[in-house]
């Protein structure tokens, strides 16, 4: 055990003296979601609104009325929501709105009429496209009630009707519009931020545990690894430290975007359970991966230039630059066999937007455990090879 | 020789081989140290020095042979033996970026040394190596010769018996070199065992008691100095430094009367010759016959350079 710290801590201090590290580490990630979660309002002037219109009058019309009077705004038409989530995939919609039949009839008995919109999580479009729907839907509610009361169609004392009124509009406002990234749906306004800062984090937890393998191509080829192993230490010593030192490394990453994000750009990250069980099992993937390519790697210069390469390929394919929900079924598959990063972002994704539970995303976990534990043993059995010469 | 009497054997090794592929790198060595003895692996690069000591080290398994260390059989594992074991590393087995201190505290840990034990002991190594006023500066701003002696300072943390160092002055400047040859000679006086690999002749002759010439993975020749010239028979050396087609000319040479032996080198041809005061003038002859440029001529006593050229017929510098 004292090996294993022992090496830990030496790695984790030569990682404090390497400046182009620490600026992976601690600077660019922040400046990546900075720099692309604010692009984006200003990359769409307006917002490509696809809506299928369930009624044409009541409050439907005045939906459709107040979406195309908008002029951030661009509306078309669709007959069917799949088309709706179709064109949003395919890039050519940033937004859906969803406006069910008998819509104005349910709001007038008080019932629960949803109106449902279909986003692009990468959007931030999303609060602004919310906000217009339940204003006008708020303001709906307010002419029908006050049209309920004028036909004296409730028998309440006054009163309680004034309070009852308020209260439905107010759940109106809230409650029943619902908002739904393109395969989920959420109650909360999401910040813009929110995806960059997930796709980001896994980008590079993996990215740095990658570069990072190359201080275990350096304990070999200085004869560092020579010198402890012809004393009391053996190969399984040096692993678990150098694999701990990586290990922590990431989640220390992780740990720190989701912070940084959650306070300085209110990122809600949902169920706090699916956001730790996340980090801790990608910095598992991320230390295996970091120990797999130090054991590859012939010399310390090719841990990242081959790992930065390949991790920047992994994030892409595995929906780090943009959503996986807009790629290609195709890909997706592609991405899910052969990227942990695509269950990584797509667990966390569906705690931001879809305020998903930790039972949702099992599957999700225990993948990413079997990459963990398929790149940590086959990184093990490589390093443990290499260091012990046969 | 040295011999004061039965000394305890530190290490012992017997038979050992191993091969790469086709290539067997090392090839039967077998050797025994005893306690304050100094013994020199000395041959040229790709001999199988460090192959050996790998072995001997616990780093690599022989194919064939046993190893002895302190009284315990040497494994690749965690082992007994280990404890004994002190390994300089041909390459500066150092972090760059951390101090000395920090590097030595880092294999003093790893030793299993305790706290308070780890701090005297990298503040007494660090005055060994005479770099106690350098303990804070990190490796990666150290010349050469002082990289080499912390270098060799790890390897002393844990007192061990046996101090193992693999080729441990190369790219060392004179006066570096002569700092660790002296501080080598002092630990052998305080009764460690020095396994010494060089190819360098002159540091075999100056440090070492007893001797094993490797070449092409074969020990070749055991024994003190002046045990090995007289074994291969005293010949002096005639060198002449010249141009010209020299291995003709060593090919010629080595026929000529009075002549036991000639190789050529990189800009000279060596002759072993039975006196040179009859030998020399009509070596001259033949060579300015052969129509080499002769531009230096030396007669040499005859030292490991001379033995290794006699038992292995090519020289020892690369
Ligand atoms: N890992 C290896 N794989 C293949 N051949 C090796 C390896 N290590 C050493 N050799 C070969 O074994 C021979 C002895 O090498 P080495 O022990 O390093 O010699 P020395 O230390 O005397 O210079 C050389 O021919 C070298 O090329
Ligand atoms: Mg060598």
């Amino acid at each position: 055990m004292t090996v294993v710290s022992a090496v830990c801590a030496v790695d984790l201090r030569r990682l404090s003296r390497d400046k182009v590290a620490l600026f992976f580490l601690l600077v660019l990630p922040f400046v990546l979601i900075f720099a692309i979660g604010a692009a984006f309002p200003v990359e769409s002037d307006t917002v490509r609104v696809g809506v299928v219109a369930g009624e044409t009058t009541g409050v439907g019309g005045a939906l459709i009325e107040a979406a195309t009077s908008s002029k951030s705004l661009e509306v078309t038409t669709y007959d069917d929501v799949r088309e709706v989530v179709r064109d949003i995939r395919l890039g050519e919609l940033d937004a859906g709105i969803v406006i069910p039949e008998g819509l104005t009839r349910t709001v007038e008995q008080g019932g629960e009429g949803e109106v449902s919109l279909e986003l692009d999580p990468a959007q931030r479009s999303s609060a602004m496209l919310r906000n217009m729907v339940s204003s006008v839907l708020e303001d709906q509610a307010l002419v029908l009630t006050a049209a309920r009361f004028a036909q004296g169609r409730t028998d309440a004392p006054p009163q309680e009707a004034l309070r009852v009124a308020e209260q439905q509009v107010r759940e109106l406002a809230r409650g029943q519009v619902r908002s739904i990234t393109v395969g989920g749906g959420t109650e909360a306004p999401v910040s813009g931020f929110a995806f960059t800062a997930a796709a980001q984090m896994i980008l590079f937890m993996f990215i740095n545990a990658l570069a990072g393998g190359a201080s275990l191509v350096e304990m070999r080829t200085t004869g560092v690894a020579d010198r402890a192993m012809s004393g009391p230490v053996d190969a399984g010593g040096l692993i678990g430290g150098l694999t701990l030192s990586r290990f922590l490394v990431a989640v220390f990453q992780g740990s720190l975007i989701a912070t940084v994000a959650s306070v300085a750009f209110d990122v809600d990250w949902g169920a706090p359970a699916i956001l730790v069980s996340v980090i801790l099992l990608f910095a598992l993937v991320s230390a295996g991966g970091g120990v797999l390519i130090g054991a590859l790697a012939r010399t310390p210069d090719q841990a990242p230039a081959f790992g930065v390469p390949l991790a920047l390929a992994m994030a892409a394919l595995g929906g780090c630059f943009f959503p996986l929900a807009v790629a290609p079924p195709a890909m997706q598959v592609v991405a899910r066999v052969l990227t942990p990063h695509a269950w990584a972002t797509d667990a966390l994704v569906s705690g931001v937007f879809d305020g998903a539970t930790i039972v949702d995303v099992l599957v999700n976990l225990a993948v990413l455990a079997g990459f963990a534990a398929l790149f940590l043993s086959l990184g093990v059995v490589l390093l443990r090879r290499r260091l012990e010469h046969r | 020789m040295t011999e004061q009497g039965p000394r305890a054997r530190v290490v012992r090794c017997e038979g050992l081989r191993k091969r790469y592929g086709d290539r067997v790198a090392v090839d039967g060595v077998g050797f025994a140290i005893a306690e304050g003895e100094t013994y020199g692996l000395l041959g040229p690069n790709g001999a199988g020095k460090t192959t050996t000591i790998s072995m001997l080290c616990g780093l690599l398994h022989p194919d064939e042979g046993t190893i002895e260390v302190g009284g315990s059989p040497m494994t690749t594992g965690r082992c007994e033996a280990k404890a004994h074991l002190g390994l300089v590393p041909q390459d500066i087995a150092l972090y760059p970026d951390l101090t000395a201190k920090e590097n030595l505290s880092f294999f003093g840990k790893l030793q299993g040394l305790d706290r308070g034990e780890l701090r005297t002991r990298v503040a007494e190594v660090l005055e060994l190596v005479g770099l106690a006023d350098r303990a804070g500066d990190r490796i990666e701003g150290f010349s050469g010769g002082m990289k080499r002696r912390c270098n060799i300072a790890a390897a002393l943390l844990h007192r061990p018996s046996l101090l193992v160092l693999d080729e441990p002055t190369v790219g060392v400047d004179p006066q570096s070199r002569a700092a660790i040859l002296d501080g080598i000679d002092d630990l052998r006086r305080e009764g460690m065992a020095v396994l010494y690999t060089t190819h360098y002749m002159e540091e075999a002759e100056r440090l070492c008691d007893r001797i094993g010439i490797i070449d092409e993975g074969r020990l070749v020749a055991e024994g003190t100095q002046p045990e090995l010239v007289a074994a291969v028979g005293q010949h002096p050396i005639v060198r002449l430094a010249a141009e010209g087609d020299l291995t003709t000319f060593a090919g010629l040479a080595a026929d000529a009367p009075q002549v036991v032996r000639a190789a050529a080198s990189d800009g000279r041809v060596e002759v072993s010759v039975l006196d040179p005061t009859r030998a020399l003038a009509p070596l001259i002859e033949s060579a300015e016959a052969e129509g080499l440029r002769i531009s230096g001529v030396e007669v040499v006593q005859p030292d490991l350079e001379s033995v290794f050229l006699h038992l292995t017929g090519k020289a020892l510098r690369d």
